[in-house]
């Protein structure tokens, strides 16, 4: 009661000022500042690598008569500089460009020019290019982002330890090694931040809290509970409605929390139903990677794919989930066909106790919560679809539906912040920052270009190549840190390869890296997230249990995802 | 012979009821436990770094409070058991009477400028508790 | 009804503010201050309130106004350009990342530190050095707090020594207040000691890119003073309770406080021990590298988890990860009171106060923060003060030395002192307290942080006087 009247009245407190704020802002309606710039001598220009990526951060300076450096300046974002000079008589003026891992360039000012300079006119060079160098800075961003890699997989340490691990090395190297070689020196800090991309971290940050607040309604084990009724004690159709809700509960919510929800009450239907929980289990955790990739939201790849190459929710929606539903069709077919004896063994009937029991744990706990949580969610929803018309970034979004939950529904706000997994989230600040040095160094520019050489501009087997490595790999490796590695090297291949401007590689990473994902235990976090819990159950899903499924699925649904793509770009 | 659970919190303030309990417990020949509860819930308004184990470094801090208490009752003949629980005051009173069976609950009068409730918070919680559990609930 | 009431205030207390600054507008001519200003000076006035009254969490607080500059960027912007203040991009480069690093180093730091019962083993010997001289064990309880709070959080110190604390005061038959107020006030003082010591010292030393040599022999010299003074207040304040403490407890008693400190993982303790003392040294090299104290405590902790190896569901359990957004949503609506000109319309008003001249100027910094932290939240205020010092040091003469981010330092840290609002450590104190069943007044917290403040305030006021 408290709680409520004390939201009316900070409504209340809003309107007010917003009312204030409204009625007076025609009086004081902001005058824009009108800069004027001053003209004077100046040599404008952009630096650029081989690749045409502009170089940000380089050093310009101007040397004068006898080597005195006249003026200087850093390069900006988009590469572009400008030289401030002083108004003296130039006869000799030379412009000098130096970054690390890079080789230094001298470009001297023609005479022409510097006719134009004495009089005080501003002299605009062309694109100048800087030729990358391999320095002992590179060779310790790239061992240490192997070794991330490396203790990653083998499971020496936990992912956000190893991550960390890799970024005080690469920081290490710079300050310390830096002061000592200045080869050595990767980047900066602040450098190093610049690369963390905050639209995914808060993203993430405020899904965690949306999902466990949703969660806490008890809707999925409803919905699972509600399937079996569905199919009235058919196996294949319960099969193939679990695998329905677990793909669109992952469109719409993280995968892994997806089969968090559905691990503990698939296990039950299936011991209920006197058969092997892993042939339920399996064909979920496949539904749940192959369905997460229709949606920006889905998987924690594409969400790093969007914010990167800034595509909205509805880009995702319009050009994947066609290719995903098609796929989805092929994974169920295949998986009803490949489990067709164990599906027929099983009984299909039970005694009325078992069925009141799984009645009683598939039951809403609370309605009330869920009907406010379904507001706001669905209220998100509208605003994920629209946020591009008011630039809104998916990040505010989930963060604004986060408070909103906390204020509104679950006023536990001190345990919700403890429900976000907060290692998974350092673990990306970490991870975006390994990949920025490799960037930084121009590892990637080396893939990309040895990549775009293999393919030699041909947008279809650019396709092909990408899809194909990006399953085979992630197979491998964990599908996140590969996709965050990769975002460049698409970006490149994006710009340079005719045909590709429609995004389609962008499209094409995402459905490669989440079906690739299938392939094997250790591709996607929910395979591993599942399997702890079945382990715990008692089931244990092995690596050949697993890849005996996980890879012929992933061939299948990867071929129906490469068809899709060619098919509609 | 009965069993007395008297809640506590240490402090100059709780000595008194302390005392009362013991005295209780001598005059009805009962088995007497005193119970501290540890809860935290008074951090949750601040957002500094809490990266300590608060709550079990507290329930070192109960049992040493409870050690003290049972000093006092041994100087008077008395042998008294004593029990640390974690979580929301009323709740794990409610709890704790109900496991130690115990036909009597003891909370402690106000004294002082120091007491942590007032007068009228325990006798609220006082009733709420016999209402609820079904033990005499007595204020000393 | 009292929640209702204060609610009514805030409304009241925004919609004078408002029809203040309209007023002041009006008189200056007008033409400077849009829709956007008084968004975003509301906004942080709500939050403030929220946070200083205790209307709810201080990370949700600061959440919710996060979010509100966005929303009424992002949906009202869209539609009316006056209700822009400043996009998600913008305002992540408001996020001073340096603190906010420095912090998530340290908490990793800090709760390998509090596993090992170090602190509770020192407390432990002081207690028996002292062999029950309450005087004597009170000024090394109170030492200890002040540098330990140099050196850890003081959150931290408070919430590793207070426990233990009241049980030794319990032992040597003194009332736990004499030593725990005390002990308070010393991790306050001692917080302004180093740059890592508490939240105001971090985001200021942070803002000017000071390595901790820097910061520290700035520092280090005015916070012993004030440690020593406080020890000398102490003795006076509680002589009579120091004087009549006797022991009554028995030696079965002190067993179990002997327990109770004991150190608990040696193993760890070395490991950790050996990576911080690693780390200190190179807080004080880093310098040569220039390397900011974030990447020193971040590449530490890295250190120190690798070798570990800690639990990490553990560690999600004990480290406070919600501090960083607490932080983070407070440089948001700071930022948003910056570009929208809030900032610079008070940085004028205090300039036109002090009216170019030095010695006023820093006597403000110190008293103005001074006093209204011992009321108000002091992380948001040391934040939105920044900026404020900044534009004073760059409009005064003679204040290129830095002596105003100084005096705010000092100011919002010694403030705190004052009540029991005014810092997080005394509120944790007060809560650690009344566990033990000892409860504080707001009165009884003042009688003892009413003087040292002033003292201590005055002290530093001198010195900076003197020595800038």
């Amino acid at each position: 009661m408290q709680r409520s009247r004390f939201a009316i009245l900070m409504g209340l407190a809003l309107v007010i000022i917003v009312g204030m704020a409204w009625a007076l802002s025609p009086v004081w309606a902001q005058e824009a500042a009108v800069g004027s710039e001053q003209p004077g001598p100046g040599v404008a220009g952009r630096v650029i690598d081989p690749l045409g990526e502009p170089v940000h951060d380089a050093d310009v300076i101007a040397v004068g008569r006898e080597g005195q450096p006249v003026a200087e300046t850093t390069s900006q974002g988009d590469g572009s500089f400008l030289l401030d000079l002083p108004l003296q008589d130039y006869d000799t003026l030379v412009v000098e460009i130096e970054r690390p891992h890079y080789v230094s360039r001298e470009i001297p000012i023609d005479p022409a020019a510097l006719a134009e300079l004495n009089s005080a006119q501003a002299v605009r060079l062309p694109a100048i290019e800087l030729e990358r160098r391999i320095t002992p800075g590179f060779w310790v961003a790239t061992l240490s982002f192997v070794l991330v890699l490396l203790l990653i997989a083998l499971e020496k340490l936990h992912k956000t330890t190893a991550a960390l691990l890799g970024v005080a090395l690469v920081l290490g190297a710079s300050f310390v090694g830096g002061a000592i070689n200045p080869d050595l020196f990767i980047f900066d800090f602040e450098r190093a931040l610049s690369y963390v991309d905050f639209d995914v971290i808060f993203l993430v940050m405020g899904m965690m809290i949306v999902i466990a607040v949703i969660e806490e309604t008890g809707i999925f084990q409803w919905l699972a509970y509600q399937s079996y009724r569905l199919s009235r004690g058919r196996i294949w159709l319960l099969v193939t409605i679990l695998m329905a809700i677990t793909s669109v509960a992952s469109a719409l919510l993280d995968n892994v929390t997806t089969m968090l929800l559905m691990t503990p009450i698939s296990i039950q239907i299936a011991l209920t139903l006197g058969m092997n929980p892993l042939a339920l289990l399996i064909p979920e955790i496949l539904a749940s990677n192959v369905g997460g990739i229709s949606t920006l939201i889905g998987t924690p790849t594409n969400i790093l794919i969007g914010s990167y190459a800034g595509l909205g929710f509805n880009d995702f929606l319009i050009n994947l989930t066609p290719g995903v539903l098609a796929s989805l069709l092929g994974l169920t077919i295949f998986i009803v066909l490949r489990y067709r004896k164990s599906y027929a063994a099983a009984g299909g009937q039970l005694s009325d106790a078992m069925r009141q029991r799984l009645k009683e744990s598939g039951r809403i706990t609370q309605p009330a919560k869920l009907r406010k949580a379904g507001v706001i969610f669905g209220f998100m929803l509208v605003l994920f679809v629209t946020g591009d018309a008011f630039h809104l970034v998916p990040a505010v979004t989930a963060i604004l539906g986060a408070v909103a939950m906390l204020l509104w529904v679950s006023p536990n706000i001190e345990e919700m912040l403890h429900v976000v997994d907060w290692t998974t989230l350092v673990f990306f600040i970490a991870l975006f920052m390994a990949v920025g040095a490799l960037q930084e160094v121009g590892l990637i520019g080396i893939i990309a270009t040895a990549i775009g050489n293999l393919v030699g501009g041909n947008l279809v087997a650019t396709i092909l190549v990408l899809v194909w490595s990006a399953a085979l790999l992630s197979g491998v490796i964990d599908n996140i840190p590969f996709a965050a590695t990769m975002l460049p090297v698409v970006a490149y291949l994006t710009r340079t390869v005719p045909g590709a401007e429609s995004g389609v590689l962008w499209y094409a990473l995402s459905v490669g890296a989440a079906m690739g994902g299938n392939s094997t235990l250790i591709g996607a976090s929910p395979n591993l997230v599942t399997a702890g819990i079945s382990e715990r159950a008692g089931y244990r899903i092995t690596y050949l249990d697993f890849l005996k499924v996980g890879f012929p699925a992933t061939i299948v649904t990867v071929i129906i995802g490469t068809i899709w793509l060619l098919i509609r770009f | 012979m009965g069993k007395i659970l008297c809640a506590t919190r240490g402090g100059a303030a709780s000595r008194a009821s302390q005392d009362a309990a013991i005295a209780l417990a001598q005059e009805r020949g009962d088995e007497l436990i005193f119970l501290y509860v540890v809860d935290i819930s008074f951090l949750n308004q601040t957002a500094a770094p809490l990266v300590v184990d608060v709550e079990s470094r507290l329930e070192k801090m109960g049992r040493f409070q409870l050690a003290m208490a049972q000093e006092r009752a041994a100087a008077q003949g008395i042998s008294a058991g004593a029990l640390v629980r974690r979580g929301q005051l009323r709740a794990e009173l409610l709890a704790a009477a109900r496991e130690t069976e115990a036909d009597l609950v003891l909370l402690g009068h106000p004294v002082g400028t120091e007491a942590v409730f007032d007068e009228a918070a325990i006798q609220s919680l006082a009733t709420s508790l016999a209402r609820e559990s079904g033990v005499k609930v007595r204020v000393v | 009804m009292k929640r209702i009431a204060l609610c009514a205030l805030a409304v009241l207390g925004l919609v004078s503010l408002f029809a203040g600054i309209w007023w002041l507008n009006g008189r200056s001519g007008g033409g400077r201050y849009g829709t956007s200003f008084f968004v975003s000076a509301g906004i942080f006035v709500f939050v403030f309130a929220a946070i200083s009254l205790r209307w709810m969490h201080e990370t949700s607080a600061a959440l919710l106004g996060a979010v509100s500059v966005w929303l009424f960027h992002y949906v009202a912007g869209t539609f009316f350009p006056t209700f822009q203040i400043l996009d998600f991009e913008e305002s992540m480069r408001f996020v001073d990342w340096n603190v906010i690093f420095l912090i998530l180093g340290m908490m990793i730091f800090m709760a390998m530190f509090s596993e090992t019962g170090i602190f509770n083993w020192l407390a432990f010997r002081a207690f028996r050095l002292a062999r029950g001289n309450a005087w004597l064990l009170g000024m090394a309880l109170i030492l200890l707090t002040g540098i330990v709070s140099a050196f850890l959080n003081d959150v931290t110190a408070i919430l590793l020594l207070v426990p233990l604390s009241i049980e030794i005061a319990e032992t040597v038959g003194i009332h736990p207040l004499a030593y725990v107020i005390p002990e308070v006030l010393a991790s306050n003082i001692g917080g302004a000691a180093t740059i890592i010591g508490d939240p105001p010292s971090t985001i200021v030393g942070s803002h000017l890119g000071l390595s901790f040599v820097d910061y520290m022999v700035n520092m280090v010299f005015i916070s012993a003073i004030c440690l020593v003074v406080l020890l000398v207040l102490t003795t006076g304040l509680y002589w009579r309770a120091f004087s009549t403490a006797r022991q009554r407890t028995s030696p079965a008693l002190v067993a179990q406080l002997e327990a109770d400190a004991r150190i608990t993982d040696n193993r760890l303790l070395k490991k950790t021990a050996l990576v911080g003392l690693a780390t200190i040294v190179l807080f004080f090299v880093g310098d040569q590298f220039g390397m900011p104290p974030s990447v020193i405590a971040l590449v530490g902790a890295a250190v120190l988890i690798t070798w570990v190896r800690p639990d990490m569901h553990r560690m999600l359990r004990e480290v406070d990860w919600t501090t960083l957004v607490f932080f983070i949503g407070i440089f948001v609506i700071v930022g948003a009171l910056e570009a929208t000109g809030v900032i610079g319309w008070i940085a004028d008003a205090i300039a036109h106060l002090a009216g170019d001249n030095l010695t006023t100027a820093t006597v403000l910094m110190v008293w103005i923060p001074g006093a209204a932290s011992g009321i108000v939240a002091n992380i948001p205020f040391t934040v939105a003060a920044l900026p404020i010092a900044d534009f004073l040091t760059a409009s005064i003469n003679g204040a290129g030395n830095l002596v105003l981010y100084w005096a705010l330092v000092l100011g919002a840290d010694l403030g705190g002192n004052a009540t029991y609002l005014g810092s997080a450590p005394n509120i944790v104190a007060i809560g650690l307290l009344a566990q033990a069943g000892y409860r504080v007044s707001f009165g009884r917290f003042m009688r003892d942080g009413v003087p040292v403040t002033i003292v201590t305030l005055a002290l530093a006021t001198l010195w900076l006087l003197l020595h800038y």
